[in-house]
């Protein structure tokens, strides 16, 4: 037996032994021979459609999300709370405690904000 | 979604799709993906039997993506487009195995297409001979694959990926990370991927010498 690359000649024992006869073909004739026998299942629409987007670059190709590693946040406290809340629901009262930061930020923003103009100057 | 208006036509021969690849029509994209899809998905995943569905899907997609852009290449006068399609699946799925199940390492690995678009040679003599052995003494191929699988699993997937990766060079470290992760521990170091598959290597000579047959003296050797 031809042994000019050790390492091929038993990865080929090892295809043999582990891919069934009809799926390892070596010719165009054997593959062609293949693919007309298996056929297969015809794609579902969802199946068809995730695959033309893989084709054309539109998904990325890999595990689908749900396999992806969860983003960990760190839980909101009271205030991001009512400050979320705020964009939530534009034109509701605001509890006193974040109306009074929001007046201190507009303050800070506004003293920070002339400052710079001098310093341009 | 698909556009349900939209009817690919499956009637068309290879000279068909090839004038509408031509032109630049894509709709030869979905009408390759319905008529071969399935069959290359299918073979794909059977021929390299460490590939999960999924993956064997991204493997038929990246294989389109590849015959798409370099179909002005392609010569219905020289092998149907199904046969093109698994040879550069086939292709494509030695370079993901190679690069250890990672899209980004294979994509790194990405060779010419040259060998799929070329003129098939002459069928290895070595492939050959072993057909003969496989027609006339099946026990022979039973056995080994049966020893195979009393391999460790992890020597049995480390000789696997070297066996995949058909003589292209497999990264022992990325190797090694994939499967210490896959069985739960931590990263084997390459060192380690090696020393085990040679060991694994000589386990295998060992027991198949128990059972008869000598594979040193068959012209294999376990170093």
């Amino acid at each position: 037996m031809p042994n000019q690359n050790p390492e091929r000649d038993i990865n080929k024992l090892v295809q043999r032994a582990l891919v069934p006869k009809g799926f390892r073909p070596r010719t165009d004739e054997q593959i062609a021979q293949m693919m007309d026998t298996i056929g297969g299942l015809p794609l579902d629409s969802e199946k068809l459609d995730r695959m033309l987007k893989k084709i054309n670059g539109e998904i990325p190709l890999g595990p689908p999300v749900s396999r992806a590693i969860p983003y960990n946040e760190p839980p909101c406290t009271e205030v991001e709370q009512g400050l979320a809340a705020l964009h939530r629901s534009r034109g509701s009262s605001l509890s006193p405690e974040i109306q009074r930061k929001i007046e201190e930020a507009e303050k800070r923003a506004a003293k920070e904000c002339s400052e710079d103009q001098i310093d341009a100057q | 979604m698909i556009n349900p208006d939209k009817q690919f036509d499956l009637s068309k021969d290879d000279d068909e799709f090839a004038l509408h690849m031509w032109e630049g029509d894509e709709s030869v994209k979905g009408e390759v993906l319905i008529r071969y899809g399935p069959a290359l998905e299918k073979s794909i995943a059977r021929r390299f039997p460490r590939l999960h569905s999924g993956e064997a899907e991204d493997v038929v997609c990246e294989a389109i993506r590849r015959f798409w852009e370099s179909r002005d290449r392609y010569d219905p006068s020289i092998r149907p487009i199904r046969v093109l399609l698994y040879r550069i699946c086939w292709q494509v799925a030695t370079e993901y195995v190679t690069g250890h199940f990672s899209w980004q390492k294979a994509r790194k690995l990405e060779r010419s297409l040259d060998a799929a678009y070329s003129v098939a040679g002459p069928d290895d003599a070595e492939e050959l001979e072993l057909d003969a052995i496989e027609n006339q003494n099946p026990a022979f191929i039973k056995t080994f694959g049966e020893t195979f699988g009393r391999l460790d699993p992890i020597d049995r997937e480390i000789w696997q990926a070297f066996a995949d990766a058909d003589g292209y060079p497999v990264d022992a470290t990325q190797l090694g990370i994939e499967l210490g992760i896959k069985y739960g521990g931590t990263p084997i170091p390459g060192g380690t991927i090696r020393q085990r598959k040679r060991r694994a290597k000589q386990w295998l000579f060992a027991e198949m010498k128990n059972r008869g047959y000598d594979l040193k003296e068959l012209g294999y050797s376990d170093a």
